[in-house]
């Protein structure tokens, strides 16, 4: 069944309980969206079906696709992130606020980080407890007391944030040591600017492009001695990690090599990579493996993805790595909720960007609190990302509940717990018709020598409908994110 | 440029000119039958031997008939040599260094694997094999074309060339010593002709033979011309010296002071194969003394191929820290 008239869709859209990026509660339609919903309406249903099925193909032609592992080897099936043609708007007064919160949050979180791994000034001062930093499984040793390039922690990092009901932003998550969706932002621009021309040029769009020199100039300030054209390397898990895409992305982009830890070497505490001509000195690592796989030396001795020697090349100052080792023990979900206190404490400032509510199921009357509401709240296991280990109360029956309880109860430290948030929603193209999804937005901080922030980010959607969970590794989709520059 | 990047691009030039030679063989296989006397079955199972593997087929069809045997050497995805497999394995290994070529390049490889990925035997059948086969052959071409258009003639290039070079070498001097190994054709002088003929088609030489040689078709001529001519890129010597040149280009390439004397042994070896070639004439290539000389060049081939794949033997992990 096919609707002759897409115009009569937005009738029948539903949204009404959360705040909507198109649509005002009254169903009338905000006015940086109009333009949009304009050339929606007058668009046949045929022609836009037509075009998402051109954005599809695409997509997988290029190969733009992150991989999931069957049971053998030869099982991998190779998945395209779901893309929504309707772009994400954001004013520019809008986004001022949004960009502000965020560099005043990383730079914060920078701050944190260098005073946990030298004089521990905040945990002095009872601010934070040194339990929750000591037995933080991300705390490296390792990095006590060591001096790193201009003192910058995070380099990339991505802030992942969300609307409630009032329309105001909220931070959720940060996320300080492998954030990956970059190349997905970049792609999604490409791609709407090739597909749907009329619709992306006829607004006045901050471009993203300059941001991939910005990222490749923050790396290059990483340089140990100052090296003017300093050798720059991206170390990957390989081609069996899902991101593996983003990690060839990045790398052509910005002209550096991809190496996996079975190419470098470590020769008198500098890394090489072993190339066919003989051995290339490498200045700085960008890489995408987490702490504990770099240096089978430093952390697991297990681990075939690293280099060993690394972490010694590092403290000898001959190498830079992005992000720092350690910087995980500021994105775990439990710090999350003392990050208005860092603001404060090493800015003198108040928080610009606002958490949402979170209890600390270690505290008994936050636990007791929490356990009475289940149905309300989402508990999420404080070391899980990509959506597992989560409880969404609102959506889970009543034994999941109940077992759930049972978990937090064993080992109360693992869990936080929120309130759910009535995420936004924005209209995503479903069947010729208008449908609201819920979408967050991750914002992306680039630190070097100074702070650039990608303009918008990248909005993400779960597909699915009444769905909250947006990960790609779970079936969330994205679309384009534009900041008007008027 | 890392060993493993190396080769890939050796892999990739391979697989694809294995794919280019197999879709020409198996085209060519697919429409003589016409021409022959034998039964059906004999059909496929001369396309099983040519491009398959027998004992493989047998395990898991059983007996020799049409859909079977253009599912085994096309679509097969167990089938290492497979059309499907050869594509699929270039385009792995192109995904894998993805970041070093030319997004277009990428593309048409992909958008190709994925073609195919989605295609079977039963479509290719009601539409007509004889035009899938054309077009895996154009998908093949237009990959090739454009790296020959838009490639950066640097190593990555030049490790390429190379594999697609020694795989040409090998593919031909296998398709030629099969007919001299079937003991039905070789025996028969009209049969072993007319197979020698068939090889011209498979290789697209047919009408650049007819014009070097116009009338004479005899065995002896075939053979020069898809060994010894130094004119057909096809053929045997043509494949042996732009190998040389190659690794002739990756050894000047090297940016590094001290000359890498890693590629001397391969060269040599092409080099001694060059002017083996170069001392062949028509008596040696006569129908009784062809698979002599043939199995002096594949030999030869084998030296070459093994020797290169030697330069990729990982050393001994070593742990200086």
């Amino acid at each position: 069944m096919q609707p002759s008239d897409s115009s009569k869709s937005w009738n029948s859209y539903q949204s009404h309980l959360f705040y909507d990026e198109m649509f005002e509660k009254n169903g009338t339609v905000r006015p940086h969206y109009s333009k949009v919903f304009r050339q929606f309406q007058k668009s046949p249903y045929q022609q836009l079906a037509d075009r998402q099925q051109a954005f599809d193909r695409m997509i997988m032609e290029e190969g733009i696709t992150f991989t999931v592992y069957g049971e053998s080897s030869t099982d991998s099936l190779e998945r395209t992130i779901p893309f929504d043609l309707l772009p994400r708007i954001i004013p520019k007064k809008e986004w001022l606020v949004i960009e502000r919160g965020m560099i005043q949050r990383v730079k914060a979180l920078n701050l944190f980080l260098y005073d946990i791994y030298h004089g521990q000034e905040i945990v002095k001062e009872g601010i934070i407890p040194r339990r929750l930093v000591m037995t933080n499984k991300y705390f490296r040793y390792e990095m006590m007391h060591l001096d790193i390039p201009n003192n910058v922690y995070i380099t990339a990092s991505g802030i992942d944030l969300i609307r409630n009901d009032q329309g105001q932003y909220l931070v959720l998550e940060d996320n300080l040591r492998s954030p990956s969706g970059f190349s997905y932002l970049f792609k999604n621009r490409s791609l709407m600017s090739r597909l749907y021309p009329e619709l992306m040029f006829s607004h006045p769009v901050q471009e993203v492009e300059q941001s991939l020199e910005a990222f490749l100039k923050m790396l290059r300030s990483l340089a140990p001695g100052g090296a003017s054209k300093p050798v720059i390397a991206l170390m990957t898990p390989g081609c069996m990690n899902s991101a593996y895409y983003e990690h060839t992305f990045l790398a052509q982009q910005m002209g550096i090599e991809l190496v996996e830890g079975s190419d470098l070497v470590c020769r008198d505490q500098y890394i090489y990579i072993r190339t066919l001509n003989g051995y290339k000195k490498v200045d700085v690592l960008y890489r995408r493996i987490d702490d504990e796989y770099l240096d089978p030396l430093a952390f697991r001795p297990d681990s075939l993805l690293g280099c060993p020697g690394l972490m010694n090349a590092y403290r000898a100052g001959h190498i830079a790595i992005a992000n720092a080792p350690g910087t995980g023990v500021a994105d775990d979900k439990a710090m999350y909720s003392y990050v208005p206190q860092m603001i404060r404490y090493y800015l003198n400032e108040e928080p610009i960007l606002s958490n949402v509510p979170t209890y600390l199921l270690d505290r008994p009357e936050e636990r007791e609190y929490v356990l009475e509401r289940l149905d309300e709240m989402v508990v999420k296991e404080t070391s899980m990302s990509g959506g597992y280990g989560m409880l969404i109360g609102p959506a889970a029956t009543e034994e999941e509940r109940s077992l759930f309880s049972e978990k937090i109860l064993q080992s109360p430290g693992n869990y936080i717990a929120q309130p759910t948030v009535k995420l936004s929603t924005s209209p995503v193209l479903q069947n010729g018709k208008l449908e609201p999804r819920h979408i967050d937005l991750r914002g992306f901080v680039l630190n070097g020598d100074n702070v650039h922030v990608i303009p918008g980010g990248l909005t993400r959607v779960a597909m699915q409908e009444g769905s909250l969970v947006v990960n790609s590794s779970q079936g969330g989709g994205c679309k384009d994110t534009w900041v008007l520059t008027k | 440029m890392l060993n493993r990047t190396a080769e890939a691009l050796l892999w990739i030039g391979r697989y694809t000119e294995r794919a280019e030679n197999h879709v020409r063989l198996i085209d060519v296989l697919y429409h003589l039958r016409e021409n022959e006397e034998d039964d059906e079955c004999s059909v496929w199972h001369r396309l099983v031997n040519a491009v398959g593997n027998p004992e493989a087929y047998e395990l898991k069809y059983g007996e020799y008939e049409e859909i079977a045997a253009l599912n085994h050497v096309i679509f097969d995805r167990e089938q290492p040599n497979s059309l499907f497999s050869c594509i699929s394995q270039a385009r792995t290994n192109l995904r894998n260094i993805r970041e070093k070529i030319p997004s277009e390049l990428w593309e048409v490889m992909n958008g190709f694997f994925l073609w195919l990925k989605d295609s079977t035997v039963e479509q290719m059948l009601q539409q007509s094999p004889h035009l899938f086969f054309r077009r895996i052959k154009e998908s093949l071409s237009t990959y090739q074309g454009m790296s020959q258009s838009i490639l950066y003639r640097d190593e990555y290039y030049q490790w390429s060339e190379c594999g697609r070079y020694l795989e040409r070498c090998e593919n031909t001097l296998r398709l030629l010593t099969a007919i001299c190994d079937d003991r039905s054709v070789s025996h028969v002088a009209e049969h072993f002709s007319l197979r020698l003929q068939s090889v011209l088609q498979v290789a697209g030489g047919y009408e650049g033979f007819r014009r070097q040689n116009s009338d004479n078709v005899d065995p002896e001529a075939v053979a020069a011309f898809m060994i010894t001519d130094g004119y057909f890129p096809r053929s045997i010597h043509f494949s042996v010296r732009m190998l040389k040149e190659r690794l002739e280009a990756i050894q000047r390439g090297n940016s590094s002071r001290i000359k890498d004397t890693r590629l001397n042994k391969p060269l040599k070896l092409a080099g001694k194969m060059s002017s083996d070639l170069e001392m062949l004439d028509d008596s040696d290539l006569a129908p009784d003394r062809l698979g002599d000389a043939l199995r002096g060049l594949s030999r030869s081939t084998e030296q070459i191929g093994v020797t290169i794949s030697s330069l990729f033997f990982q050393e001994e992990r070593e742990v200086i820290a």
